[in-house]
């Protein structure tokens, strides 16, 4: 496979989608549409909506890393009956 | 926006073949009170078992239709093949959402759009033209896809009704598509109309990470304003 | 709710693997991003009680005897893989080498800044090693080489990527999954997923 064609591959290693993926779980928890909610990296202050994060599928939560930094700013756990969300590195949510 | 509230039950009731690979499901959701182009939904599918799969899907279909997705098989996946090559009429499911605010479109804004799609990324991009149309808003997409009979919404797209289409194969050559990668000066070129930058073009991009990424990055290389770009990735649809 | 036609992954088995498990033969990349790069030469372990500690590089670690090891592995994700083997140092003897195997929990940690809390007796009295071979081969990055924990007789989450750190305590402390609903020990075969399983 030739990279050209690789760009249009679902890769099974390359696993970070973006913050529309966890939108409607996040919904759930701030009970309002998530994505275009701004959050403020802890580590780095780099400012971004929820849409624009890196959000990593495939471990045993969901993973929601800043995209300048990459450090971790939310954990989800989406169970059956239990949705669970911690908070890690994140000074700030400004909604709009 | 309507806020979102958990799951709700769905049933299936339409399947359409889009290509070999691709499936278009049209569906009856509890209480549906509508969604805005590009806005996406959870999908949760439970095994006799109780096991349980959720994966999110671009709505396909325009505002005042009845939702659809469109799913392109992944040889690895648990939910595509099912939804791809068994969901029939009537078969249950559990929908989640309309989600999202940041990839989407509506009416207001007559800015023309340029729409850039990769593979199945094409799905949100039919609610936007569809949805864009009845304003006079300028569409065009540019689509790339592996080979003439992996494009999806091909009749649609070649129709009158549809939007300016250029499609790019990345995999065979074939006559009336562009063969090759799309280039970065191809994309800048999109940016411009008769050689004239167009200030307030609205640019989407969607389809896999890497595709969004490389895009993204050509866009905003060539001059585009990131807050005049939307952009959406999607990968393995979920654990594994 | 159940959708007709719907099975999961084809390839679920019963029996064999812990309920709810499918077996896989690739090896998934499991990653919350972050893949640590790390030479052999700069990796080291350190394993503290808290009040001494212990630092092992590469060769240090080796001299205390390195195992081979086939077993199954479970991730949480539902996957298990059969028969895989690994090549390593029985977390046992490092522990006893630090002298630190009396305490009751064990906190392992990552470059990287990744956490699970163990058992110790997880640790000591089961086939837990610390890996430094997978297949006959070094352990991939992206699989947590060069040194990697492996506590094959719980859920994948708690085998450590990218080993940096046993720390032994008297009180349990919860790591970066089990902090956020996992389960506090996470034995597949009583499928101990989230917390209160």
């Amino acid at each position: 496979m030739n990279a050209e064609e690789d760009l249009l591959s679902v890769h099974p290693e390359d696993v970070h989608v973006d913050g529309n993926a966890i939108a409607g779980a996040m919904s759930l928890v701030l009970g309002r549409e998530a994505t275009m909610i701004v959050l403020q990296c802890a580590e780095c202050g780099d400012r971004h909506r929820v849409a624009e994060t890196r959000v990593y599928l495939r471990c045993p939560g969901m993973v929601v890393r800043c995209p300048a930094c990459s450090a971790c700013e939310v954990l989800l756990v989406d169970r059956p009956h239990r949705l669970q969300l911690t908070l890690m590195s994140i000074r700030l949510m400004e909604l709009p | 926006m309507r806020p979102v509230h958990g799951w709700r039950p769905a049933t299936i009731v339409g399947t359409a073949r889009e290509t070999a690979s691709a499936n278009s499901i049209r569906l009856a959701v509890a209480d549906w009170a509508g969604h805005v182009a590009g806005q996406h939904i959870d999908v949760r599918l439970t095994a006799d078992d109780g096991y349980q799969a959720t994966r999110s899907f671009s709505l396909s279909s325009a505002p005042g239709e009845a939702p659809q997705i469109t799913v392109e098989r992944l040889d690895d996946g648990e939910v595509s093949p099912y939804l791809v090559d068994i969901a029939t009429d009537g078969d249950a499911l559990e929908v989640r959402g309309p989600v999202g605010g940041y990839f989407v479109w509506q009416p207001g804004d007559d800015a023309p759009l340029l729409l850039v799609a990769g593979g199945s990324g094409i799905a949100p991009m039919r609610a936007i033209w569809r949805a864009a149309r009845p304003h006079g808003t300028p569409v065009r997409l540019v689509y790339s896809a592996r080979t003439a009979d992996r494009v999806i919404f091909a009749d649609e797209l070649r129709s009158p009704d549809g939007p300016e289409t250029t499609v790019h194969l990345t995999r065979e050559r074939a006559a009336g598509f562009e063969y090759g990668r799309l280039r970065a000066d191809q994309l800048s070129a999109l940016l411009s109309s008769g050689g004239v930058r167009e200030p307030r073009l609205l640019v989407y991009v969607c389809g896999p990470t890497a595709f969004v990424e490389d895009a993204a990055r050509e866009l905003t290389d060539a001059g585009l304003d990131a807050d005049l770009l939307r952009t959406e990735r999607f990968g393995v649809g979920g654990p594994k | 709710m159940v959708t007709r036609g719907f099975t999961g992954r084809p390839q679920r088995t019963e029996g064999a693997v812990p309920p709810g498990q499918y077996v896989t033969s690739d090896f998934p990349v499991l990653t919350a991003g972050g893949t640590q790069q790390l030479p052999t030469r700069a990796w080291e372990l350190v394993v503290t009680d808290g009040t001494t500690e212990r630092t092992y590089a590469w060769a240090s670690l080796h001299d205390l005897g390195v195992v081979d090891l086939t077993t199954d592995i479970h991730c949480v994700t539902h996957w298990s893989k059969l028969g895989t083997t690994w090549q390593g140092v029985p977390v046992a003897a490092v522990l006893e080498d630090a002298g630190m195997a009396d305490e009751p929990y064990a906190l392992a940690t990552s470059y990287g800044g990744y956490t699970t809390n163990v058992l110790v007796e997880d640790l000591v009295d089961h086939d837990a090693i610390v890996a430094v071979g997978y297949e006959g081969g070094p352990i991939p990055a992206e699989h947590g080489g060069p040194v990697r924990l492996l506590v094959p007789h719980l859920y994948l989450w708690k085998s450590a990527k990218w080993l940096r750190g046993i720390r032994v305590m008297p009180e349990d402390e919860l790591g970066f999954w089990e902090n956020a609903g996992y389960h506090h020990r996470g034995d597949p075969f009583l499928e101990q997923r989230y917390y209160g399983d």
